[in-house]
């Protein structure tokens, strides 16, 4: 069995570390900050950006591309794919409850977040076919996978020196489904003759009456912390965070499946050949087990818990390490150590190497710059190559748009 | 922080960071534009997997009509054709008939007030059916029409009640009443209707009992009995009755039909589509020559010709068998209650009295039969109680019997088989495996081609494909199977002509161990049949 692999590709959730270290703080005597943010990406170790072109944007997957994919893959293997929009609005001006240094944060979000583990044999099922896999079973399993979308109203307070925050989210539901296959195979016989496909486990899906975006298939709620210290030097922070930490209960429509099923094919029968009744559709034969059930389900948010420490190493560089976890048998936690440099007071560039997360190494790279003091852009990636190589594992962007409301603007 | 300072936060943007949303904005709807899926997601894949399986025996590929099985399990295949029904309706038909008289006012001068409820008419006669050939005692109609119309040439209103005794119709005889106004200057006072002749029952021996093609009938005219005033009648004035039927048709006669000759000429067609060739040889084959009849009048049947014809070779073979062109007299059938019970006659022929076997080893696909039938030859000697049920008369049929003992040498069999395959847009190549185990004691060879629509050669699917034969043992009905596979080739320029009303051409060339000894085909033969796919497909996803 697997347990879901959280890959997470809401990539930036934390605070743009120029609003922790730029030498420009005049934004800090700003009335209010509204910070939109956007990211978008996709990964796995198994798979790489050629075969997410295809079939995102269509195209023609080559037999030496799915060989080549087949052949490095692992026995089981993982894929992701996230999305998710943002605007924050940090009130910088007033107190709150009659502490100075404290703000009120809102925020307003929506997220598409998809994730799969997936065997070898299930890639080869679907991608090349059983035929050299006659008198073999093809090992299907196992086989997990998991889409969420929601939408976030979010209320909190956050700290006006160090961006620290805690917000509490309701959450609106758009869509769920999850679908875990535990044993599943194809057999097929030395003639090929007969196929037999066996397979078990559970499916479930949200309400399917209501579909599209802002749906509002479940309610629940979302926490979300950021505590950002400065380091004793004062030349650095240290941030941990959690977000997106909450349950969606999606509603009583939503559709709980277990199935536990054996289905063998072998052709159609002669007497249905010679028959003047036609042929019939395909049915499956042998035992089919199949429940039912619909009923409120629970479902926790793919939560991920982040660390990162930022240090002055020279006057205008940065260095910054981190580490992204996410819960789950197979995550694997993202490790990143970047170099940043202000190449003016008001411009930062860092690069940034990591490891891990979808498990293979990755360069990025990242802007953020301060126009007149008065906005602030972001923008990057964890993977460079995926934008520039057709054989990287992951591809990805983030963007931010920050703009300061001043007193005298 | 309170509400007046978040509105007068927005209050302070000024327009140009208000205008940098909008362009913001329509850079993301840019890039999502630019990353819209516009053709499908392929890739190919090379599968293997089942069609069709299961065991073919000789009644799954032939109509359980067509087949029969002997006390030792051996099959027989049996062949019933009508080879001829002859349509004597003829006999019997009654043309379209248009009956008109004239009756007049039995009085002198006039004018006469004639008041109401008065008889002015009152006759009892036959009307003669325009029947030739034949003196109809009976009939029974099971269509038709009979249109009436009466014609007043008397001043005044008239009730005119038509009555046919002899044509009833559920025991109910018909009476046909009509209601004229008067004359109005030189245009009669009329009245019409029509009456459905299904179902109705003629009595033509007329009033006396003893006529033939004649239908009593009466008429009574009177002065209305609630006409408003009297008539005023002129010694000159009549009714005019008019009855006219329109395609009777008869379903059942009685009487005399008269002598009648016809000729026969018939070619009956068997197995339409197969064009056998080759050599077969057969044993014991036997044929039954039958022929009916279901008239009660006599008949005389003359063939003077029987012959097998192959469409293909265009050979023809004449049947040898002097029983068979001797004269045959059939006597009328009988009718008890309703119930016809035939004459029948039959002609045996086998391979000891015959040419039978020459006759089938031809391999015809169909027949012509020349002759002569002749209805009555000895005249009325029923006293004019022939009788006839016009759905069945006289039917001449054969019922052959071969036990599939045969040998076979390169027999050829043809069909054609309309295709098409609606699985939209499947590009595929591969072959399709056909795995055979043959308990058959006959070996086969089939090539396959495909045909587009319009009927042209595409190309040839399969090639001298071969199938071993079951090998003899002491016990004939327990062969040992041989195993073969036959191998047919696609490609997706096939499957693109499938997919358009193609033509499948099959040729099956049959040949049995030893020919021209005969081998049995015993209802333990079979062939275990496994039909399996290996095709390269290209999967697409919109």
């Amino acid at each position: 069995m697997i347990l879901l692999v959280l890959l997470t590709m809401s990539i930036q959730g934390q605070v743009p570390s120029s609003l922790l270290l730029a030498r420009d703080s005049s934004f800090r005597t700003s009335l209010a900050i509204m910070l939109a943010e956007g990211d978008a990406g996709i990964g796995s170790p198994a798979l790489n950006r050629r075969f997410f072109d295809r079939m995102l944007w269509g195209g023609e997957l080559k037999d030496w591309h799915t060989d080549q994919l087949l052949e490095s893959m692992k026995e089981v293997s993982r894929a992701g794919f996230g999305a998710s929009g943002r605007i924050h609005f940090y009130g910088m001006s007033d107190t709150l409850f009659g502490l100075s240094d404290w703000g009120m944060h809102t925020a307003v979000g929506t997220a598409w977040h998809a994730q799969a583990g997936f065997s070898r044999g299930l890639f080869e099922a679907i991608f090349k076919g059983n035929a050299r896999h006659r008198g073999d079973t093809l090992v299907l399993d196992p086989f997990s996978g998991q889409y969420q979308s929601w939408q976030k109203f979010g209320f909190g307070l956050f700290h006006k020196k160090t961006f620290s925050s805690a917000m509490l989210s309701l959450v609106s539901g758009q869509d769920y489904r999850r679908l875990e296959v535990r044993d599943a195979g194809l057999y097929t016989s030395p003639l090929a003759d007969s196929l037999s496909l066996h397979y078990a486990g559970e499916y479930t899906r949200s309400d399917t009456a209501n579909r599209g975006w802002g749906a509002g298939n479940g309610i629940g709620l979302a926490l979300d912390l950021e505590y950002n210290r400065p380091l004793a030097t004062g030349d650095g922070f240290i941030s941990v965070s959690l977000q997106d930490f909450g349950w969606v209960a999606w509603n009583k429509s939503t559709q709980h499946m277990t199935f536990d099923s054996l289905t063998t094919w072998e052709g159609y029968s002669t007497e249905q050949l010679f028959g003047s009744d036609g042929l019939p559709a395909i049915e499956p034969v042998d035992s089919i087990h199949t429940t039912t059930r619909s009923g409120v389900r629970w479902q926790m948010l793919p939560f991920r818990v982040q660390v990162r420490m930022m240090k002055y190493i020279a006057r205008s560089t940065l260095l910054d390490v981190g580490m992204t976890l996410q819960p789950g048998h197979y995550a694997v936690p993202m490790v990143q150590a970047g170099l940043s440099h202000f190449l003016s007071d008001r411009m930062l560039v860092t690069g940034r190497l990591g490891i891990g997360g979808y498990g293979t190494f990755s360069a990025g790279a990242e802007c953020q710059w301060m126009p007149g003091g008065r906005w602030l852009i972001r923008a990057g990636t964890h993977n460079v190559a995926g934008w520039i190589n057709e054989d990287a594992r992951s591809m990805d962007a983030y963007f931010s748009l920050a703009c300061f409301f001043n007193r005298n603007s | 922080m309170k509400s007046g300072e978040l509105i007068r936060i927005f209050a302070s943007m000024s327009m140009k960071r208000i205008a940098a949303l909008p362009v913001l904005l329509m850079i993301i709807v840019m890039m999502t534009q630019g990353c819209r899926r516009d053709e499908p997601t392929t890739w190919n894949i090379h599968g293997a997997g089942p069609l069709a399986q299961g065991r073919i025996g000789l009644d799954d590929l032939l109509a359980d009509s067509l087949l029969t099985s002997g006390e030792d399990n051996l099959w027989h295949l049996i062949l019933k054709k009508d080879l001829t029904d002859f349509d004597l309706d003829s006999l019997v038909a009654i043309p379209d008939t248009t009956i008109s008289r004239k009756f007049s006012i039995p009085l002198n001068g006039g004018p006469w007030n004639i008041p109401a409820g008065v008889n002015l008419i009152a006759i009892t006669e036959d009307r003669q059916l325009g029947i030739t050939g034949a003196e109809l005692k009976e009939i029974h109609t099971s269509g038709g029409f009979l249109e009436y119309e009466v014609r007043s040439y008397v001043n005044g209103y008239l009730t005119c009640t038509y009555s046919l005794p002899g044509l009833t119709r559920n025991g109910q005889p018909t009476v046909i009443s009509a209601f004229t106004p008067p004359l109005d200057g030189a245009v009669p006072g009329s009245a019409s209707g029509v009456i459905d002749l299904s179902g109705y029952e003629f009595d033509l021996t007329g009033t006396s009992g003893f006529a033939r093609n004649s239908v009593a009938s009466s008429i009574v005219v009177s002065t209305s009995s609630d006409a408003p005033g009297p008539a005023v009648v002129y010694g000159n004035d009549s009714v005019v009755v008019r009855l006219r039927f329109l395609d009777p048709e008869v379903a059942y006669a009685r009487g005399y039909f008269g002598q009648h000759h016809y000729t026969i000429s018939e070619s009956p067609q068997f197995f339409t589509g197969w064009n056998p060739e080759g050599f077969l040889a057969l044993d014991q084959a036997e044929v039954r020559f039958r022929v009916e009849n279901y008239t009660g009048a006599d008949a005389q049947v003359q063939f003077t010709q029987l012959s097998s014809v192959n469409g293909f070779s265009g050979n023809q073979v004449d049947l040898s068998q002097g029983d068979w062109f001797e004269t045959i007299n059939i006597t009328r059938a009988t009718e008890i209650n309703g119930i016809v019970t035939p004459v029948v006659v039959e002609r045996l022929v086998n391979s000891s009295n015959s040419n039978i076997n020459a006759f089938i080893e031809n391999l015809p696909n169909g027949l012509t039969m020349v002759g002569t039938v002749d209805v009555n030859p000895l005249g009325d000697i029923s006293d004019g109680n022939d009788f006839i049920y016009t759905s069945k008369a006289i039917r001449a049929m054969i019922e052959a019997d071969f036990p599939l003992r045969i040998g076979m040498n390169n027999l050829v069999l043809r069909d054609t088989l309309a295709l098409r395959i609606d699985e939209g847009e499947l590009d595929a190549s591969g072959e399709v495996f056909v795995h055979i185990e043959n308990h058959f004691p006959f070996a086969t060879e089939l090539d396959v081609w495909l045909l587009d629509a319009g009927r042209e050669p595409v190309r040839k699917l399969a090639d001298h494909q071969e199938v071993e034969h079951a090998i003899l043992t002491s016990d004939p009905s327990a062969p040992v199977p041989a195993s073969s596979v036959l191998r047919v080739a696609l490609n997706s320029d096939d499957l693109e002509v499938l997919r358009d009303d193609a033509f499948i051409v099959l040729r099956v060339e049959v040949n049995t161990p030893g020919y021209p000894s005969e081998v049995g085909i015993y209802t333990t033969h079979y062939m275990d049949v496994k039909v399996v796919a290996d095709i390269r497909a290209t999967i697409s996803i919109e």
